[in-house]
């Protein structure tokens, strides 16, 4: 660094900075200590700027400008009141509008999982152990499942209901939660998955049954709330526990 | 942002702001409009300053940025002609200083070019650093040290000839200044 720079560099130091942060300024002021003359001229240079400083910071202020801002902050209180009350009621019309689209759109006749949706849950029990707790019944899962706001009205069929529930667990599937149990049937581990949302298919209500790869799946929808049992079992063991 | 705060935040700010908006705009009418319309929007928009410290630095930046979109859209800031300095002005000195007014300080700056002009008022009005300056103005470091360093030049230069012709006849601001 020569001269030149240095009163580059000190040119944009403010006095009351801490040049201690700042390595150029730091350096700068480093060479200052050995150089008399640029110790002369930024001794003569922070002169000029503290009393420029000054004179600017007494450029004069209307004396009503306080008491105008202040006051601002009601005006802007009962505007941004209105405002929001705008915004309130337009989104109500969006949320009626959403509502009666939904309500006027056809059933769809298809799967109430579709199988690319169920190859990619299924992926989900890959990991191992796939339950967050071990319970002792239905009820356990339940009360495990109210307890992290899931809604644990679950409604199975009879027969689900009367098998041996081991676990249970919430994962994460397209930014859902999903509630996953695991049950034994016939003594086989199979897994239910619950999506709380109900499915748009006509025919949802009535458990569909497919084969994905090596595992039998059943799925349907009931109580708002869409379900997916699923275990590398023979499909008659589903189908009998439904 | 509560009544207590945005009360505090008003006492604390408000002439810095007023005199940051009075070098951009170059009259008293349009610097007290940016400052309201930047509190007006600390009120609206409030909630995104979440560091407190991060307040006065918000300020600034936003006053710049509702300066700047106003120029853009409108010809209420005419563009100042520059008169170039001579080359053999007289040395300025701390002397010198001493003799200016607040006035004649912020009017000298007026004639200069905003982008040396807005990083040279933060510097002298705010103390802010270098490195501050180019948050609020959104510019490289090294540009605002360049622009700080011509800013400062070209500063003196214009005070040293005022007070040159101040020996002459007295200075007058030919702005509309606050009451």
């Amino acid at each position: 660094m020569n001269r030149d720079e240095a009163k580059f560099i000190l040119r944009c130091h403010q006095t009351n900075g801490k040049a201690g942060e700042d390595a150029l300024i730091a350096e700068a002021l480093d060479m200052m200590k050995r150089d008399p003359e640029l110790a002369r001229w930024f001794a003569e240079e922070q002169a000029v700027d503290s009393r420029l400083a000054r004179k600017f910071g007494e450029f004069p202020v209307p004396p009503e400008l306080k008491a105008q801002l202040l006051a601002a902050r009601k005006v802007v209180a009962v505007s941004f009141w209105r405002r929001e009350r705008a915004w309130l009621m337009a989104a109500a019309a969006v949320v009626i509008l959403l509502g009666i689209v939904f309500l006027a759109r056809p059933r769809r006749d298809g799967p109430v999982v579709a199988r690319e949706q169920q190859e990619e849950i299924l992926r989900l029990v890959e990991r191992r152990p796939h339950i967050d707790v071990k319970v002792a019944g239905l009820p356990e899962v339940q009360t495990w499942l109210r307890e992290r706001n899931w809604p644990a009205e679950l409604a199975l069929p009879d027969a689900l209901k009367q098998q041996r529930y081991h676990g249970c667990g919430i994962v994460e599937w397209r930014g859902r939660r999903v509630a996953l149990i695991c049950l034994g049937v016939e003594g086989k581990h199979v897994d239910l998955f619950v999506f709380d949302q109900p499915s748009s298919a006509k025919t949802g209500n009535q458990p569909q049954f497919a084969q994905v790869g090596d595992t039998a799946t059943a799925a349907w929808t009931r109580g708002g709330q869409t379900y997916l049992l699923a275990g590398k079992v023979d499909p008659q063991i589903l189908k009998r526990s439904l | 942002m509560d009544d207590l705060d945005y009360e505090q935040v008003v006492a604390a700010h408000h002439e810095s702001l007023y005199r940051f908006a009075f070098s951009l705009a170059g009259n008293a009418d349009d610097a007290a409009e940016l400052t309201q319309e930047t509190y007006i929007r600390l009120l609206t928009k409030g909630g995104q300053v979440r560091d407190r410290s991060k307040v006065k630095s918000w300020l600034f930046t936003t006053l710049y940025r509702v300066f700047l979109g106003w120029r853009r859209h409108a010809t209420r800031f005419p563009h100042v002609e520059i008169v170039q300095a001579d080359a053999e002005l007289p040395h300025f000195t701390a002397q010198m200083a001493d003799e200016l007014d607040s006035e004649t300080a912020m009017d000298a700056a007026l004639q200069i070019e905003e982008h040396y002009r807005a990083p040279l008022v933060l510097f002298y009005l705010q103390g802010m650093s270098y490195k501050e300056i180019a948050e609020v103005l959104d510019v490289p470091i090294g540009t605002v040290m360049s622009r700080l360093s011509r800013g400062k030049e070209l500063l003196r230069k214009r005070l040293a000839v005022r007070l040159n012709k101040s020996e002459a006849k007295p200075i007058s601001l030919n702005r509309s200044q606050p009451s």
